[in-house]
């Protein structure tokens, strides 16, 4: 094709004839033709590129674009960057504080705040600043988050928001931030916490997704202790979302924050404004549609954070607010089993449950959900003596699916002396542990069958999986729950 | 369950009407140019996150106050300014000291401090338009195509040159690099006013 000089053209094309080049609209035949035209006149190639763009456009973008804009970009966004008191690039952040603050006899300190030695700023976002300060009374850092004057003005009286801040400060959980208190200072709405030091559950997920399913059932659980006790107060959290999940370092603790007030602020902004602010990845159906809220939508965004767990990305994700929205409310979620083929079917169809449009078809409430968790991960740590539970109404398969899985299980342990001396080395040596191992009936096979009746009454493929749930069970024993080493902001 | 009485989200509405088109236009085409603004700016991904939604809303606020005449080239050309305004307004201003009481845009229209930091932002901005529209050109065409353009026109390597590394004829490149020029420009144009005549 290069130098094709039998269907070179004797004449410069025609600029309507370039034009379509450039659109595309030419015949192939054209366009084979015009490009050998083009291999080797200067002149036409300056006109093409002329027409394409000013010359100023070629000379900008090639002053402004290098190669590293499309190779490493996304490296570029998942940067952790904390701002910090001399951090040049927020000026924003620091001459907003240098006008609010009183001095402080502190040196290292920034100013004082209502009375805080104010170290730092931790974040400021749209919503507010988080700043890091030394409580003096009580000799112990603490995080300051400032509302926006705009947020804790606007259509919202600050009796209700100190209210529901008090409220969610009654809240006492080990999952659950503590809110030490809820002030005012000049104006302004604050919430006193504690300092956290640890990622998010969002950088979390940014640095290590996919997660594995110990740490996805670990980490929901206790998600949805926290969402369990505040639902018991009458308290919807109404925006979780791994950004509002806390890992705090040294732990395997995970802390829920931002209870309520934050999509309670959006809420009173949505009346005012008739606009959504915050993304609505999270969000319920009825939270993004008009229909009445209870603590069933925390479920359903549970379910989305552990899609994003699993995944790396939420499960209803567009281009915009409204087609995130239209997802949400129209569109089933793709199912777990669909990406994940190493995550078992009843963990799938937790997910799915939690992930149901309409509220009654979810779990009854944030109770059942941990009891539902914690017994699948007392199943995966053992599952000869904890049986599955059982995850839907609706899924007969699944739990016919559970009794054979067991029944298989119960052979396999029976018959197969070597996968057990495999399974029992990778344990500690404990008698207690190993006599309970061999001596524990097998729920759901009320009859001891006898092993070759059981073997032969299951097919390969099956016998395959349970293989392959051992193997990787094993592989979750060996494997502690890691603890992030990232340093970074508390909320 | 649909009372009167019930909140309705405005997004919500406009899937059943056609009055906000520019706003949801408007929303895809800058939620990633400030968030990517905001990012680069040192704000975590949450944070960027609001920083954006703030941005975005204010801007609709405005925009529903924009009662001038919306003829099509005038709201745009109106539309760019403003956008690139309230983002470097919002993330070099102090975001607390909005009045009290003040209109919450009324710092959208302010005009950005004319200091070397705004001119600096103003640079930066521009930059984020153009990768921006990298980003979405990119995908619409072929890579060998792509390839074509970036060695040429981002690279500055010879045409002659980049058509005997990709084993393809002088004219063929010109033909690539053109057309991705082209769309970029359109792309650039429909986000951000000139910068240079």
């Amino acid at each position: 094709m290069i130098n094709d000089e039998s269907s070179d053209l004797a004449l410069h094309p025609e600029i309507d004839d370039l034009h379509a080049l450039v659109d595309g609209t030419l015949s192939d035949r054209q366009t084979v033709a015009f490009e050998s035209h083009l291999n080797h006149c200067g002149f036409c190639q300056e006109r093409l590129l002329d027409l394409a763009a000013q010359s100023s456009f070629h000379q900008e973008l090639g002053s402004i674009l290098t190669r590293a804009d499309f190779s490493s970009s996304e490296d570029q966004d998942s940067d952790i960057m904390e701002v910090s008191q001399t951090d040049a690039t927020t000026p924003f952040s620091v001459r907003t504080l240098s006008c609010l603050l009183d001095p402080s006899d502190d040196a290292a300190a920034m100013g004082r705040f209502d009375g805080y030695d104010v170290q730092r700023v931790i974040g400021v976002g749209g919503m507010g600043i988080v700043l890091k300060a030394r409580d003096r009374s009580l000799d112990r850092y603490v995080a300051i988050k400032v509302l926006h004057e705009q947020f804790a003005s606007r259509s919202i009286s600050r009796k209700r928001f100190a209210q529901e801040a008090k409220a969610a400060a009654a809240v006492s959980h080990d999952n659950v931030i503590a809110i030490h208190g809820v002030s005012q200072w000049k104006g302004l709405l604050y919430l006193v916490m504690p300092c956290i030091s640890g990622p998010s559950l969002q950088q979390h997920i940014n640095q290590h997704a996919p997660l594995n399913l110990g740490d996805m059932l670990r980490i929901a659980i206790q998600v949805a202790r926290g969402l369990s006790a505040a639902h018991d107060q009458g308290l919807v959290h109404r925006d979780v979302k791994p950004a509002n999940i806390l890992m705090p370092l040294g732990t395997d603790r995970v802390l829920l924050t931002d209870f309520g007030l934050a999509r309670m602020i959006n809420d009173a902004d949505c009346t005012a404004t008739g606009t959504l602010v915050g993304t609505p990845q999270y969000m319920s159906p009825e939270q993004v549609g008009d229909g009445p809220i209870d603590g069933r939508s925390d479920l359903f965004a549970l379910g989305c954070v552990i899609v994003a767990m699993a995944t790396g990305q939420p499960p209803f994700e567009a281009d915009s607010t409204l087609a995130i929205i239209r997802k949400i409310t129209d569109v089933p979620h793709q199912r777990l089993s669909d990406v994940r083929h190493d995550l078992p079917k009843w963990f799938v169809e937790i997910v799915d449950r939690l992930l149901e449009k309409a509220p009654d078809r979810r779990f009854a409430d944030a109770a059942e959900v941990v009891e539902m968790l914690e017994t699948c991960l007392a199943h995966l740590q053992q599952p000869e003596s904890n049986p599955l539970p059982t995850v839907g109404r609706r899924s007969r398969h699944t739990v016919q699916w559970l009794v054979l899985g067991a029944a298989v299980i119960g052979a396999l342990i029976a018959t197969l002396p070597v996968l057990f001396i495999v399974t029992r080395s990778t344990l500690p040596q404990d008698d207690a542990l190993e006599s309970r191992l061999t001596t524990t009936p097998v729920p759901a096979t009320s009859s001891p069958a006898s092993a070759t009746t059981v073997e032969s009454s299951f097919d390969e493929h099956l016998l395959i999986e349970v293989e392959r749930e051992v193997d990787w069970l094993q592989s979750e024993f060996e494997r502690p729950f890691a603890a992030t080493p990232i340093e970074a902001s508390s909320r | 369950m649909t009372n009167p009485q019930t909140r309705k989200s405005l997004l919500l509405r406009l899937r059943d009407s056609d009055d906000h088109d520019a706003w949801t236009e408007f929303e895809s085409l800058y939620r990633p140019l400030i968030a990517a603004m905001a990012r680069r700016h040192g704000l975590q991904m949450a944070d960027a996150d609001d920083l954006t939604q703030t941005v975005l809303v204010t801007i609709s606020q405005a925009i529903s106050r924009f009662d001038v005449d919306p003829r099509r080239g005038q709201f745009r050309t109106w539309l760019k300014t403003i956008a690139r305004r309230a983002t470097i307004n919002a993330l070099t201003r102090r975001p607390i000291a909005i009045p009290l009481g003040g209109s919450s845009d009324a710092w959208l229209a302010e005009l950005p401090d004319n200091d070397p930091q705004t001119d600096a932002m103003v640079k930066h901005y521009r930059r984020e338009v153009f990768r921006l529209a990298a980003m979405r050109v990119k995908v619409e065409f072929a890579s060998e195509s792509w390839e074509c353009f970036q060695q040429c026109a981002i690279e500055g390597m010879p045409a002659k040159e980049v058509a005997r590394r990709l084993n393809r004829s002088i004219g063929s490149v010109y033909t690539a690099r053109s057309r991705i020029v082209r769309r970029l420009r359109e792309v650039v144009s429909e986000l951000d006013i000139e910068t240079e005549t």
